[in-house]
């Protein structure tokens, strides 16, 4: 009897959970419906971008203050102009979850939503493929990266790098350097 | 005199016996050439068969569709017997309905050069050769003389310097098509303009018409590692080339004529790269055409380019 009942919980505790997690996260087609259909790519996050927050917060509530992080958080967040705190993005009762401004659960995967309050020309253009980059064929279901996928949400701005080696000069010839024009004497009559 | 002293001399049975023995060791030596060059593959390689075969090789549009699958079956023996490798060498023809045009977003290209490496990989490249120069400018200025397409830094970047990778602008009113004497230039109905390497005579009066600098040539004959080689090739797109041919940018015929996109939209890290269909109102690259300040380069020669720039701001 025992063993069913358990069986029976096992089962249904994902369900309703499903049932309820649709009713939270249809914020997205409202925003242009006359965009092309999307899907977000899988996510693939960098290990750095990886948290695993409800591992400390399910026993622990997240301090709605702002104060200097410790042990496993992010020492400094580079984005807003010191502006932010974590839970202007994290949803305070499950930090696995995002909250955007108008107060909508939303999951990791659709941070395009948050990013879209403050950043909204981005937005559009990302919807309508302008900004953003399409990773399946050009033609066919379109599957584009979100936001968090090439920005880091904590320090947004593109990482400086070095470049790849620049282009071999064939043998015999040098390398062309760019035409510096000559100093003219201005006109005089 | 002298004819009737060798008839003097030579017995018509000894001059049949001679034409006999002649044509017997004739016969003898063609069946052991033949044999050896269909068991062995004599002149380098090559059979015999094959070198006719591509000396009289027709131009691209003018072959048969039986012609054209025993020419593209050559090539992949060619390629076995030059670099080792098996590769496949199909002929896509272009898709209904679609001209392809590409935009870049200048704000976006931060001169990692990522699309140049993957262009080397995808397209088999020569060592010497590449389709994709990202020029480094300053801020404010579109001087492309004072572009810089060798710069090294350590970190890009560099602030007060944007970056602009030119490539082929497959025009829609080609100047290389019209300046090549032989027709081993056209554009194709989905707007890529493609080289036949086997018809061109390499010439180079296309690469002194291209405004634009898109076209290379091979002074000698490409090195391509084994291990290098993209074995998906096409016959109007990466297959090996020959010495003494032009070669340009193609947009990837052997990618995007099957969907995919090119290998520089798919390498670039920042998204900057936008390609698609010009003749889908839903596809990104109108959207960018639609919405945002485009421009194109040198657009005065009239050559109606097929790749954009655009900005953020």
């Amino acid at each position: 009897m025992l063993r069913w009942l358990l069986m029976i919980v096992t089962v249904a505790t994902p369900c309703v959970l499903g049932a309820e997690e649709a009713d939270q996260f249809q914020a997205e087609t409202r925003l242009y419906p006359e965009a092309p259909e999307f899907t977000v790519a899988p996510r693939n996050y960098k290990k750095k971008f990886r948290h695993d927050c409800t591992r400390c917060h399910e026993a622990e509530d997240a301090d709605p203050e702002p104060r200097q992080l410790k042990t496993r958080h992010i020492r400094e967040i580079d984005h807003g102009g010191n502006r932010f705190w974590c839970l202007t993005c994290h949803d305070g009762e499950n930090m696995d979850f995002l909250r955007t401004s108008r107060n909508e659960k939303i999951k990791f995967d659709q941070s395009y939503l948050i990013c879209g309050s403050c950043h909204a020309n981005r937005q559009k253009d990302w919807y309508f493929g302008a900004h953003g980059k399409r990773v399946s064929g050009w033609q066919g279901d379109r599957v584009i990266l979100a936001c968090t996928q090439c920005h880091n949400p904590h320090s947004p701005a593109t990482e400086a790098r070095k470049p790849k080696p620049f282009p071999p000069v064939r043998i015999g010839l040098e390398r062309q350097q760019p035409h510096i024009p000559a100093i003219t004497q201005s006109w005089k009559p | 005199m002298a004819s009737s002293k060798r008839n003097k001399e030579v017995k018509p049975e000894a001059v049949n016996q001679y034409r006999r023995g002649f044509l017997t060791r004739l016969g003898l030596t063609t069946a052991t050439a033949v044999t050896s060059v269909s068991a062995h593959g004599a002149w380098s390689g090559k059979t015999m068969e094959d070198g006719f075969a591509d000396f009289f090789q027709q131009h691209y549009r003018r072959m048969t569709e039986d012609e054209l699958q025993e020419t593209l079956r050559r090539i992949e023996r060619k390629a076995k017997h030059q670099h080792g490798v098996r590769i496949s060498c199909v002929d896509t023809p272009p898709l209904d309905g679609v001209v392809f045009g590409y935009a870049i977003n200048v704000s976006k290209c931060k001169g990692y050069r990522d699309c140049v490496e993957a262009c080397l990989e995808e397209n088999n490249l020569a060592p010497d050769i590449r389709y994709i120069s990202v020029l480094e400018l300053d801020e404010g200025s579109m001087n492309l003389e004072l572009a810089d397409r060798y710069y090294e830094h350590e970190e890009v970047p560099v602030e007060g310097k944007f970056y602009m990778p030119v490539q082929c602008m497959q025009c829609d009113n080609p100047p290389c098509v019209k300046a090549c004497p032989v027709n081993a230039t056209w554009k194709e109905s989905d707007g890529i303009v493609v080289i036949d390497y086997d018809w061109c005579i390499g010439c180079r009066y296309c690469m002194a018409a291209c405004p634009y600098s898109a076209r290379f040539f091979n002074w000698t004959q490409p090195e391509l590692p084994a291990e290098r080689i993209n074995t998906n090739t096409n016959y109007l797109g990466n297959r090996p080339r020959p010495v003494g041919v032009v070669e340009k940018c193609h947009f990837c015929t052997q990618r995007t004529r099957m969907g995919r996109q090119p290998a520089c939209q798919e390498a670039c890290p920042t998204g900057a790269r936008i390609f698609g269909n010009l003749l889908d109102p839903k596809s990104e690259i109108r959207y960018v055409l639609e919405n945002k300040a485009v421009f194109r380069l040198k657009e005065d020669l009239g050559t109606e380019p097929k790749f954009w720039y655009f900005s953020d701001r």
